[in-house]
């Protein structure tokens, strides 16, 4: 060993006292093994959940990891977030070499603290956190940490996969005493089952060579959980709240036990009146709703139950601002002061996931309200100043939806709108100079899901930022736009169809090609597809919502120019949609551009997806269609 | 009698405590809102303003007596004029963790004039280094105004915390006051104020209740002044927002007269006095590491290559950063874990201890704003770098960058000046932003084929800073193919990648190359009977980099670059090309840009070449530097056109 690393090694020789039982693992494991140091993977993830009761669960995670490259040192980065019912019992971490000699380990004073919540939100929790890093590669990392759960509310799923491959992952079960939990195995046998000496069962899984996970172009999100066990404790204490989830009607009911209450207002609260009981129903809902809009804002801060409790009416009402089921407790809290019953509903927004109907766990990570009607039901989005009554967002729509009544849970499909009901219309007259920039003038209506999403960003930019992202959805258009002038039409009122009138200067629109001028007539609806090819891909598709695009355009062309080749139209249809285009050449150099695109699939299940692919590349290139002008006579 | 004489007494301290205090609160009565301010919907001087700060003044007050404390008081207002400016509502004040706030008060003004208090502040606390308070104005809406008003109690009071007048929305009125005990004395700067000259000094007198003397307050107070907001291709805020910044120059009394910072004199002793200074000797296990990395070589530079590698390489990079060590020498080694500045300071002790002339140089980086070199103000530096001289040759160095070799400075530490800490000679170095730092240039051949598929070789290579971030990518990147795809894609969409340099690595090296074959299905698009291309394939803009109308400040584009392309086509058998974009060049005071292409009847040589001569483009000249850049979008997109068996001639 030269001098340099000698001295350096005798700095690092220093042992702690503390028994380190995982090096005594990591010398069995490595007998007998050749371990291959060329790229970064897991040697082991193992993760014992020890059920003590319903009250506690101890969750502890090995893992020994060979790291050859820079990335990959964050594996290095451990931590964990302390709150009243989660408690840190251990964090270990230690780096060897190849030849399995000690370089770095983690020490007390290695571990840092901080209680910073992110951004504006807060709560209750203090974060410990190491980084162990070491400046050669390869080595193998060997971390440990072990966390207290004061609830078997908290039972973690497994999910073995990382975004590096796994040879061999593991999971034990131990039942100190009898508790009752179900499971589901995701692309995975076992578990199993054995019982320990001291008459407690082991429930063991085990999977080898998981292959690392790679993410696709809109994938589903629950796809994403490939291979593991989820679970859920059939019985669970949270906080004094007893609960089971051995129906979604006994969760419902538990959920229900932490709401009651909170959604009354006391006798003291004033400013509640002015929903006259003389207005029908639907009208007083939405005036209600629009209200709330108006006067509440979005915010975060736990700090009773981990979060899971709503704070009271009566509190919300007097800061105007909460979280989701603060919000949606005080919506349910001012229609039952006018007269309209509503519930709360607990959901897993399909952006993030989807509640498996055959599997009632504590799997949401949104609350909403619900308002059943003689003819309809509401769903009521209580975190968005773009959503109406009628129409919540996307993500709210097709997906299983817990509504909590007095007499426990109901899991009912919230509806899925039509493509026709989130439209994006584009309307303008382009008057196309020779020096081939183009003058634009017209409008933009959008309805349904598009009115909804645009206006949650354009609300949150101040009018100058808002000019700015109108001229950012056609800057891929031309080298240069310049908005001269831009109206926002019911930009605060989501009622109504939100509608952008426009007057842009696009420079250098059309390109050259010689005496050939030429363009893409789309200028607004571009469709862009990066799904990967049938062979690769292994996850369903998601889509955010279904919807119809239509662009209709007058281009007036400089005099001297004309259309090469005749009027073309064209289609493309499918069972996920259409895409329809028109361009006709007309008397006193104009052209009308004409197009639509209906998108229909939602979801695109792993078995449709080829024919899906083909369609979405088919669209795809009919939509960069360019069209070609050729001047009369002489260069341009 | 007596008690009428007591309460008389009283009263008059009373009076006389009134009277002191008369100055911290009278500017502005917290709880009150001018109506104007109140019925305000729009603000005239900026129509496009979500909110504006209607006040925002503080007072910073030193006193002594068994020690010395610092009390800093705050009191802002922020007028709501727009749904987007509610976030504001949400304050965090952050301080450091020994310090205590004190007295903090928050509520909202309704415009009706009804006010709602915060009852809730809750405090968070980052390892053990800063804390923050935070809390949720409640009820807000638009027209409502915010009023927040704390004070918070230090110990630390050589640090002076530096005062911005400016945000990132209008303010009304700014002010900072300063009151400060006999004896001491403080420096202080104005910056950024030198155009419009909006900030005014003043004194006012006070009665000083310890001594019982007349003393001077210091005010600093701006009005109307305009929002300065973030925008593209800037290196820092502070280089532009009105700031007042102090530093603690001496204390005097009648027993004692104490100088710290005066001069750059007393900046290098306060500095190389102490842990940093320790880092000039370098210790026996230091000359024993440097003795084995540097046996048998005879060439300082060598030496210096070798120990700059050793560091750069060896040692774990810790984000932390400051200008100063949290480590000894010895310590770095043992642990392998270090921050920038250490990093380099260990540097400059192995230096040293190889007989070279090496100092530490005091920068602040990019992103911490340009330094005043006209004030000894030791604030304003963030890092420490390495200045060594080897055969009259200086070279400074910044180990902190895995992928920067020897001899080039990361980009955060390409500034023009920075401070050289040597006893009784300190100055400053100027490191003049000239030459071009990074070139990139892309050789492909490629081939047409009648159904629109374009098939290539691409040679690609990179040297600087280009280098640099190619190296970044490799090293980011989950597999060389998606490296290639990611970083030269660009717009080429469904680019596949059919072979490529396996064992490409990413390496800290001034020059990178590799090179790749490739397809692009449907790249050349058939329209009717003729085929059109783009030439340029990898160096090419689709769009303007540039979205703005306007530009407050200037364009720092950071460091000159030259990009060059070339694209030998060869065109499909039976065709003829028809259309051929006329050569284009673009020559202005910023850049040049050249686009050719020639052709050669079964070939096309096509060639790209864009150079930023000038790093930063002032704001006057904004409007035509955007259109300059939409003159290059659109002859980047130029194509060609050929046509299956006709005349070759232009039409």
């Amino acid at each position: 060993m030269s001098n340099v690393k000698k001295i350096m090694s005798n700095r690092c020789a220093r042992l702690q006292n503390v028994t380190f039982l995982l090096a005594l693992v990591q010398t069995v494991a490595l007998q007998g093994q050749s371990v291959d140091f060329s790229k970064t993977h897991f040697l082991t993830t193992k993760t014992t959940i020890t059920v003590v009761g319903e009250n506690k669960l101890v969750v502890r995670q090995e893992d020994e990891i060979v790291v050859a490259d820079e990335d990959s040192k964050d594996y290095g980065r451990g931590w964990v977030s302390e709150t009243e019912l989660t408690r840190l019992k251990g964090l270990h971490a230690a780096i060897y070499d190849s030849a399995g000699k000690e370089l770095t380990r983690l020490r007390k004073k290695d571990i840092e603290e901080s209680s910073l919540s992110s951004g504006s939100s807060y709560s209750e929790h203090r974060t410990k956190f190491y980084q162990l890093r070491h400046p050669e590669l390869p080595y193998r990392l060997v971390r440990s940490r072990e966390v207290e759960y004061k609830s078997t509310f908290f039972w973690p799923d497994w999910d073995p996969q990382e975004n590096v491959p796994v040879d061999r992952a593991e999971l034990q079960v131990i039942l100190r005493r009898p508790v009752a939990f179900d499971y589901q195995n995701m692309a995975m046998e076992g578990p199993e089952i054995s019982e320990g000496s001291g008459g407690e069962k082991w429930y063991t899984w085990r999977v080898d060579n998981v292959s690392k996970y790679e993410s696709e172009y809109r994938s589903a999100p629950e796809t994403r959980f490939q291979v593991g066990v989820k679970f859920r404790a059939t019985r669970f204490d949270l906080g004094g709240f007893r609960g089971s989830s051995e129906s979604w009607r006994s969760f419902g009911a538990w959920f229900q036990g932490l709401y009651a209450g909170q959604s009354m207002f006391s006798s003291e609260v004033a400013g509640l009146d002015g929903f006259s009981e003389q207005v029908p129903p639907r009208e007083r809902i939405r005036n209600i709703y629009r209200n709330m809009q108006k006067q509440t804002r979005y915010k975060i801060d736990w700090r009773s139950i981990d979060g899971w409790r709503p704070h009271h009416a009566d509190k919300v009402h007097k800061m105007k601002y909460g979280d989701c089921k603060d919000l949606s407790t005080y919506m349910i809290a001012m229609f039952a002061r006018a007269g309209i019953t509503a519930y709360p509903a607990l959901v897993y927004t399909r952006d993030k996931g989807w509640v498996d109907p055959d599997f009632p766990s504590n799997t949401f990570n949104h609350c909403i309200a619900v308002v059943p009607m003689a003819d309809d039901t509401l769903w009521l989005e209580s975190t968005s100043d773009a959503s109406t009554i009628d129409d919540p967002p996307a993500r709210l729509e097709g997906i299983n939806a817990l509504i909590v009544k007095p007499d426990g849970g109901h899991l009912v499909r919230t509806p899925l709108s039509a493509a026709e009901d989130n439209q994006s219309v584009f309307t303008a007259t382009a008057e196309l100079a020779a020096d081939r920039s183009l003058t634009v003038k017209g409008a933009i209506v959008l309805s349904g899901n598009q009115a909804i999403r645009t206006r949650s960003i354009l609300t949150a930019r101040s009018a100058k930022e808002r000019q700015d992202w109108l001229v950012k959805q056609f800057s891929g258009r031309a080298a240069d736009v310049v908005c001269n002038a831009v109206r926002f039409h019911h930009l605060d009122n989501p009622d109504s169809s939100l509608a952008i009138e426009l007057d842009l200067a696009l420079s250098f629109f059309a390109r050259k090609a010689g005496s050939r001028l030429f363009f893409n007539p789309m200028l607004l609806h571009r469709i862009d597809f990066a799904g990967e090819p049938p062979v690769e891909r292994k996850m369903a598709l998601y889509n955010r919502t279904r919807f119809v695009n239509r662009d209709s355009v007058v281009f007036r062309l400089p005099v001297g120019f004309e259309l090469k080749g005749s009027a073309m139209a064209d289609s493309t249809v499918s069972s996920f949609g259409k895409f329809s285009f028109s361009a006709t050449g007309k008397p006193s150099n104009r052209l009308i551009w004409k197009s639509a695109f209906v998108s229909r699939a939602r979801e695109v299940p792993l078995e449709i997806y080829p024919e899906y692919y083909e369609f979405m590349t088919a669209v795809e290139k009919q939509s960069a269609r360019k069209l070609v002008l050729k001047k009369h006579s002489g260069t341009f | 009698m007596r008690t009428h004489l007591l309460c008389t007494v009283i009263v008059s301290s009373l009076f006389a405590v009134l009277n002191l205090s008369a100055h911290a609160s009278d500017i502005k009565k917290y709880g009150k809102v001018e109506k104007e301010y109140l019925d305000m919907t729009v603000f005239p001087a900026d129509t496009t303003a979500s909110a504006v700060k209607i006040f925002d003044v503080a007072e910073m007050e030193l006193i002594y007596e068994s020690a010395v404390e610092l009390y800093f008081t705050r009191h802002y207002q922020i007028k709501i004029l727009d749904e987007s400016a509610k976030s504001y509502a949400d304050q965090s004040i952050r301080y450091w963790h020994e310090d205590k706030v004190r007295r903090m008060k928050a509520h909202t003004i309704l415009p009706n004039g009804k006010k709602i208090k915060v009852k809730n502040f809750r405090e968070e606390e980052y390892k053990k280094n800063y804390k923050v308070k935070k809390f949720t104005l409640p009820s807000v809406e638009v027209g409502s105004v915010l009023e927040i008003e704390y004070k918070v109690y230090s110990k630390y009071f050589y640090d002076l915390e530096p005062w911005s007048f400016q945000s990132e929305i209008p303010t009304l009125e700014s002010q900072l006051s300063l009151r400060l005990p006999i004896g001491f004395v403080f420096n202080s700067k104005i910056h950024n104020d030198e155009q419009y000259r909006r900030v005014r000094m003043t004194t006012e007198e006070y009665l000083d209740p310890s001594s019982r003397r007349r003393l001077e307050m210091f005010i600093w107070r701006s009005v109307d002044l305009p929002a300065v907001k973030d925008e593209p291709y800037i290196s820092s805020l502070k280089n532009y927002r009105a700031r007042l910044d102090f530093q603690f120059s001496a204390y005097q009394d009648r027993y004692q007269s104490v100088k710290f910072i005066k001069d750059l004199n007393t900046l290098v002793d306060e500095q190389l006095d102490g842990r940093y200074g320790s880092f000039l000797k370098p210790t026996g296990d230091v000359k024993n590491v440097v003795a084995e990395l540097t046996a048998g070589m005879t060439s300082g530079k060598d030496k210096a290559e070798a120990l700059y590698k050793f560091v750069r390489d060896e040692l774990e990079h810790d984000s932390y950063n400051a200008y100063s060590p949290r480590e000894k020498q010895d310590k770095l080694l043992q642990t392998r874990k270090a921050s920038g500045s250490e990093k380099n300071l260990l540097l400059l002790a192995m230096l040293r201890a190889a007989g070279l002339d090496a100092k530490p140089v005091l920068i602040s980086t990019r992103g911490n704003g340009r330094i005043d070199a006209s004030v000894p103000f030791l604030r304003q530096y963030n890092r420490t770098i390495a200045f060594v001289k080897v055969e009259e040759e200086i070279i400074l160095s910044d180990a902190s960058d895995r992928f920067i070799p020897f001899g080039s400075l990361p980009f955060s530490a390409l500034v023009e000046v920075g401070l050289i800490l040597e006893k009784d000679n300190p100055q400053f170095i100027r490191n003049p932003n000239r030459g071009v730092k990074s070139q990139s240039f892309v050789q492909s051949k490629t081939a047409i084929s009648q159904d629109g598929l374009v098939t290539g070789t691409a040679d690609v290579r990179a040297i600087g800073y280009a280098s640099r971030r190619c190296n970044v990518e490799v090293e980011n990147s989950d597999s060389i193919e998606d490296y290639i795809s990611d970083e030269f894609a660009g717009d080429l969409d469904g680019i596949e990648i059919t072979r490529l340099d396996t064992v490409l690595k990413a390496t800290a090296s001034d020059t990178f190359k590799t090179e790749f074959d490739f397809e692009l299905p449907g790249f050349a698009e058939i329209i009717d009977d003729e085929i059109y291309v783009r030439p340029a394939l990898f160096h090419c803009m689709s769009k303007n980099v540039f979205v703005s109308q306007k530009r407050e400040f200037p364009v720092e584009f950071g460091y000159r670059s030259k990009g060059t392309e070339l694209n030998t086509i060869t065109v499909p058998v039976g065709y003829d090309v028809v259309e051929v974009p006329e050569n284009k060049v673009i020559n202005s005071k910023y850049f040049t840009y050249r686009r050719m292409v020639t052709n050669l009847g079964e070939q096309l040589v096509f060639s790209r070449t864009l150079e930023l001569k000038n790093h930063t483009v002032p704001a006057t000249d904004y409007e035509q530097l955007k259109h300059d850049y939409a003159r290059i979008v659109d002859a980047d997109q130029e194509q060609i056109v050929l046509r299956a068996g006709s005349l070759s001639k232009n039409e």
